[in-house]
């Protein structure tokens, strides 16, 4: 397993090259370019906001609805379009898979590296935006910026899982929609988790240990929305959560990547 | 071209083999999968049966063999790209490898902007790729289309840039698959250029093709790959021989006659009196037919007669049009023919050899009973071999080419 990391930090100006080759081919053929990863978050925050603080009533309980929302509906749509992206791309680089020799790693690595950037520039936007409402989060960065580590990590365990998956089940392809609509209502983003303890503390717990994103998500409210320090067992749960999720990826992926130049 | 190869081993194959699984659906879905509980939905194919081969530093190794023989999976295994299912590959020093069509660009993307993925991925930095930027573009001569999507180029250009980038990653071993088969004249001839610099720079070259003009040039030694395993290895002359020998199977051969004479062994030789089928145009070639009579036999005739692949009557004759007259045969003996410079560029060659009497009665005909090739060591096109010098001589005063003559 080292060797294999000391391998693709080797190759990390390659990883360099996939990551702008990423964004360059995501941006070619749209005229607004970077304009839509500033739009999509602003719509899908707009109609949220409507349907679950007007309609169902959570602006009572929730204040500054939009913000909860934004503090983790933008780390969200970054792990959509990291686990979205990837399940696809071992597929979709099948021409280099077959014809070159690299560490297959890079490949779900850049889609995520690529992702980061957008999502870097969208986090700006909200953090500018929380000053202005007055939310002073600064004293709180250490927990954003640890909350992003594990993110990443845990976004690079489950694009190692997706990609690798895809390969011997194209249906990952088709299905991985449904998959994360699911994940989106397991996870507290348009809704407080101390709800759902209220209803049934177990299955909240359960939430906690079985979906890795939860506990991201608190960390990502508590650092932004909240401004608070989060527990210490909330931390270990984040911890926890994403390493093993990366190290059940990594062996997966290590496992299945040697043969996906016969099945692609 | 023969280097002092002092046992320099830069690959080294032992007992390889590698496996495919073959899959009973075309794309495999959740449901298959539950479905394999049951019963396998794939069958295991070996594409490589135990292979084991040296190269060494400083060859040019070629690798030949029919389609779906194994090559390009071979070569897919010393670049990494596949991990073999049993045995083990050593290999020291860089590799370029150049496989199929291109080295894996992407269609979205430019020219320019594939230059540069691609000669990361062979292990370039940002900064040599920048130096040898002009000379790649120069060498695949994209100028004008070099900030063009790469989905837009034909496949030639594709071929050319590939080819391009390839050779100046400034590989120790560079491996080339079939890329030569493609590609206009003048691109080819600039590759092998390319390649024969690559020889003198005592580059380590493997080379595969189904072109025996350019295996049995370019190679000092190639392996003949037959359904995954080595069919045999050596030097380009004695393999080329081999391979065309197993690849005609000789299904066109028949004999007729009243067996009066029998024909009991025919044979081609070149002038050196070794055994041949291989030859190249302009050789000199003799035809050797051996003969039992068991009765006397009065004024017989022997001849010869050549088809090339379609049938078509190339050539034929026998002793009494070139003036040999034969009293009388009886027991055991042998018929030469001498043939002097063969006119034939290229192609396969069936041999026809008969006895006859005056009256063409047939005592004995072998027909098609052997087969040759003749190969063209240079690019002449045609089915003719017809030596040629030209020449130029400017009448005007306006350039100063003086009188040149070219000769092949
Ligand atoms: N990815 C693959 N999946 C299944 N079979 C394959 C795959 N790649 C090659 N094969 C099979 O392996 C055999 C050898 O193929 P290949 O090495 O490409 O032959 P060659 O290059 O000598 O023509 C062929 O029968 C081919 O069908
Ligand atoms: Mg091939």
């Amino acid at each position: 397993m080292i060797a294999k990391l000391i391998e693709i930090y080797k190759h990390r100006e390659l990883l360099v090259v996939f990551t702008k080759k990423e964004l360059k081919v995501k941006y070619k053929n749209s005229a607004m370019g970077v304009l839509w990863s500033f739009i999509n978050p602003l719509i899908m925050a707009v109609v949220y906001t409507l349907v679950f603080s007007k309609l169902f009533g959570a602006s009572k309980e929730i204040k500054d609805y939009p913000i909860f929302l934004l503090s983790a509906l933008l780390a969200w749509n970054f792990f959509t379009v990291c686990i979205a992206t990837s399940s696809s791309a071992i597929i979709a680089n099948a021409n280099l898979i077959k014809k070159v020799r690299f560490p297959r790693e890079i490949i779900p690595l850049s889609i995520i590296l690529a992702a980061l950037a957008n999502y870097l520039m969208e986090v700006a936007v909200l953090m500018v935006i929380l000053l202005i409402m007055g939310y002073n989060f600064i004293p709180y960065l250490p927990i954003f910026l640890l909350v992003l580590i594990l993110q990443l990590i845990a976004t690079a365990g489950f694009g190692f899982i997706f990609s690798a998956l895809t390969v011997y089940f194209r249906d990952i392809e088709q299905l991985i929609n449904i998959i994360l609509l699911i994940w989106f209502f397991a996870t507290p983003i348009v809704y407080d988790i101390s709800k759902v303890n209220k209803l049934s503390p177990i299955f909240a717990t359960a939430l906690k240990i079985l979906n890795p994103l939860v506990s991201i998500m608190l960390l990502y409210r508590s650092s932004l929305y909240y401004l608070s320090w989060p527990s210490l067992q909330l931390i270990i749960y984040g911890l926890l959560g994403s390493t093993s999720i990366f190290i059940a990826g990594y062996i997966l992926f290590q496992k299945l990547s040697p043969n996906f130049a016969k099945e692609v | 071209m023969k280097k002092n190869q002092s046992s320099k081993i830069v690959i080294e194959i032992k007992d390889l083999w590698e496996s495919f699984r073959i899959y009973h659906h075309k794309s495999m879905t959740l449901k298959d999968t539950f479905v394999r509980l049951k019963k396998s939905a794939y069958e295991e194919f070996w594409a490589l049966k135990g292979v084991s081969f040296k190269v060494f530093k400083g060859e040019t190794l070629g690798i030949i063999g029919e389609n779906g023989s194994g090559k390009s999976t071979l070569l897919k295994c010393i670049s990494g790209i596949l991990e073999p299912s049993k045995g083990c590959i050593k290999v020291k020093g860089k590799i370029s490898p150049l496989l199929e069509l291109g080295a894996g660009f992407h269609p979205e993307l430019s020219g320019r902007e594939n230059i540069f993925i691609n000669g990361a991925i062979l292990g370039l930095t940002k900064k040599q790729i920048q130096e040898r930027y002009d000379k790649i573009v120069a060498f695949a001569e994209l100028e004008d289309f070099i900030d063009t999507q790469v989905k837009f180029y034909s496949s030639g250009m594709y071929i050319r840039l590939g080819f391009a980038v390839a050779i100046f990653a400034d590989p120790d071993i560079l491996m080339v698959d079939e890329v030569l088969a493609v590609g206009d004249e003048s691109f080819r001839k600039k590759c092998f250029d390319k390649i024969k610099e690559f020889q003198k720079m005592n580059k380590t070259i493997i080379i595969v093709t189904h072109d025996m003009g350019s295996a049995y040039r370019f190679c000092d030694r190639l392996v003949l790959l037959s359904k995954g395993k080595i069919n045999k290895e050596g030097k380009p002359k004695e393999i080329v021989r081999n391979y065309v020998n197993s690849v005609i199977e000789d299904e066109k051969f028949s004999e007729k006659g009243s067996k009066d004479i029998v024909l009991t062994k025919v044979e081609l030789f070149d002038e050196n009196e070794t055994k041949q089928t291989n030859f190249s145009p302009g050789d000199n070639l003799v035809i050797s037919i051996t003969y039992n009579a068991k009765t006397a036999i009065k004024n017989p005739i022997f001849g010869f007669a050549i088809f090339d692949q379609q049938g078509n009557h190339c050539f034929g004759t026998h002793t009494k049009y070139k003036g040999l007259n034969i009293p009388e045969v009886n027991g055991v003996g042998l018929i030469r023919f001498k043939l002097d410079s063969l006119p034939m560029l290229n192609g396969k060659f069936y041999l026809t050899v008969a006895a006859i009497n005056e009256s063409n009665d047939i005592y004995h005909e072998l027909k098609n009973c052997l087969s040759f090739e003749v190969t063209s060591s240079n690019d002449d096109e045609g089915t003719l071999y017809i030596p040629v010098e030209c020449e130029i001589q400017s009448l005007s005063n306006k350039s100063n080419t003086k009188q040149e003559v070219g000769k092949n």
